[in-house]
């Protein structure tokens, strides 16, 4: 699949710092106002997306005896 | 309405320079040129030196890239987007080539006023660097090792170690999914929707906080970095904070000291110590031995000997903080050692106010979570058992012996120290132990 459609939508989402906010408080209403149609598939995987925010960069574990 | 303000009313919609005040818009509005161009036209040429920046105002160009001899379009551009800010913020070539593919107008922003432009406004450069990092291809840094785990909860995490700095980084399965792609040929773009093709997830949001990690985290190279002088300077009394901060907290570390550790480890015979029989061993002399040391200290009559005069009592003090504290780093590096992971470094230093021993253990990251709440608490554990052992021998020593003094300041420091380390709001033993329960006490329910 080519998902063409997600790509302009990518780009838009790269351009355009409005449309970023846009997509992330609301993705339905952003995507249906930019104008780009996704398929049933596509939608479902913007809008699924499960972020468990376990990336992230671990602090040094210093174990330093406080006095 | 005249050029200029129509110009001006164009930039205060199209990103990045929306932030700019009026009268800045109008400034820039008046200084731009225009270009129009052809369907076919190249406007700028991969490899080319850059003498500017352009912003679309109305058609549509497209950026293509030469990748293993063929022309790759990584990106269509449509009115108010901006190109070629680039090559200027990292004083570089053109790394692609940019064509119309429709009769397009353009605004032309020469390289004098763009960096100009950085220094009016405190929204614009960051604006401008969030587009740069956005259209970035950021590559992993050599020498990364990675380590794959199953965490408490099932989930697959992967802990990335950057062995020369120290340093680690966790990633989710998506995170490892998008670090492997991480190869220089990969933008934003082609990483979400691979995401999208192969895991049926698409949220570029989350891919660009992971890669943004990355690479602040010194993990993934990215242009940002080639960019930082344009970068706005932080208010005087931040570099003051951070320079403070840094002065305050300086650490000298020993590196390569895993080898002697490990050396230390089995000479000492220490195995025995995390025994069955030597954990129940320890624990009944650290409980007994501070019921002892209530007893002894409540059925004093008066100050033993050695608290009487101030020498006495700063001597035999510091020898008990000085074996209290070698005693506690000591049990984090051989506790380290007995899970089998590597002791980073030891080091000294100073942290606020006071001097410091040090031992890093970032090692125990891979390792789950029990493991690593065992490393944090091992140095107040051992800190409880000598204190625990000096209390039962103070139950042999009459109330006239110098030793008995001693022997209970040493038990009242060792106490005092651990339960400072065990304080979960100073960044100490106590605070890395909380962390790990909290993860196990999160995955609870799922498990």
């Amino acid at each position: 699949m080519s998902h063409e459609n997600v790509g302009k939508l990518m780009d838009r989402w790269m351009n355009d710092r409005e449309f970023r906010q846009h997509l992330r408080a609301d993705p339905e209403k952003a995507v249906a106002e930019s104008g780009v149609s996704l398929t049933a598939e596509e939608f479902s995987a913007l809008k699924s997306f499960d972020w468990t925010k376990s990336d992230q960069q671990l602090v040094s574990l210093i174990s330093k005896p406080t006095l | 309405m005249n050029e200029s303000a129509d110009r001006h009313d164009f930039l205060k919609r199209a990103s990045p320079f929306d932030g700019l005040e009026s009268e800045q818009l109008s400034t820039l509005a008046k200084r731009l040129t225009e270009l129009d161009v052809s369907s076919g036209d190249v406007i700028v040429r991969e490899g080319d030196s850059a003498a500017g920046c352009f912003l679309v105002r109305s058609g549509e160009v497209e950026v293509v890239q030469r990748e293993d001899g063929r022309d790759r379009t990584v990106a269509r551009l449509g009115a108010g987007a901006l190109f070629g800010e680039a090559a200027l913020l990292t004083d570089s070539p053109r790394n692609a080539t940019v064509r119309a593919v429709k009769e397009t107008k353009l605004l032309v922003v020469k390289r004098a006023d763009f960096l100009e432009v950085l220094s009016w406004d405190k929204a614009v450069g960051p604006a401008l660097f969030e587009l740069l990092s956005l259209r970035d291809k950021p590559c992993r840094r050599d020498g990364i090792i990675s380590q794959g785990y199953d965490a408490q909860d099932g989930e697959k995490l992967t802990i990335l170690k950057d062995p020369i700095r120290g340093k680690y980084y966790r990633l989710s399965a998506v995170g490892k999914f998008i670090w492997d792609r991480l190869d220089g040929r990969h933008n934003l773009k082609d990483l979400s929707l691979e995401c999208l093709q192969e895991l049926g997830l698409f949220s570029p949001h989350s891919v660009a906080e992971i890669v943004g990690g990355l690479a602040s985290a010194g993990f993934a190279e990215s242009r940002v970095s080639k960019a930082s002088k344009y970068l706005p300077v932080p208010p005087r009394l931040k570099r003051l904070w951070t320079r403070l901060e840094a002065l305050l907290r300086r650490r000298t570390v020993i590196g390569g000291v895993d080898a002697a550790c490990a050396r230390w480890y089995r000479r000492l015979g220490l195995k025995h110590a995390y025994s069955r029989a030597g954990q129940f061993f320890m624990a009944l002399v650290a409980a007994m031995g501070g019921l002892a040391f209530l007893f002894r200290a409540l059925e004093l009559r008066r100050l033993p000997p050695c608290f009487q005069t101030p020498e006495h009592l700063l001597c035999a003090g510091l020898f008990a903080v000085v074996f209290i504290v070698l005693s506690h780093d000591a049990a984090h590096v051989f506790t380290t050692k007995f899970f089998g992971r590597e002791v980073l470094g030891l080091g000294v230093g100073w942290h606020w106010f006071s001097p410091i021993l040090y031992v890093d253990t970032s090692d125990m990251w891979p390792a789950p979570p029990r493991q690593r709440i065992a490393v944090h608490l091992a140095g107040i554990y051992v800190n409880l058992f000598f204190a625990g052992l000096a209390a039962l021998l103070s139950l042999l020593l009459a109330e006239s012996s110098v030793w008995l003094g001693r022997a209970l300041l040493f038990c009242a420091l060792s106490y005092a120290i651990a339960l400072f380390n065990l304080l979960p709001f100073l960044e100490s033993d106590g605070y890395y132990a909380l962390q790990d329960l909290r993860e196990l006490a999160a995955a609870a329910p799922r498990s």
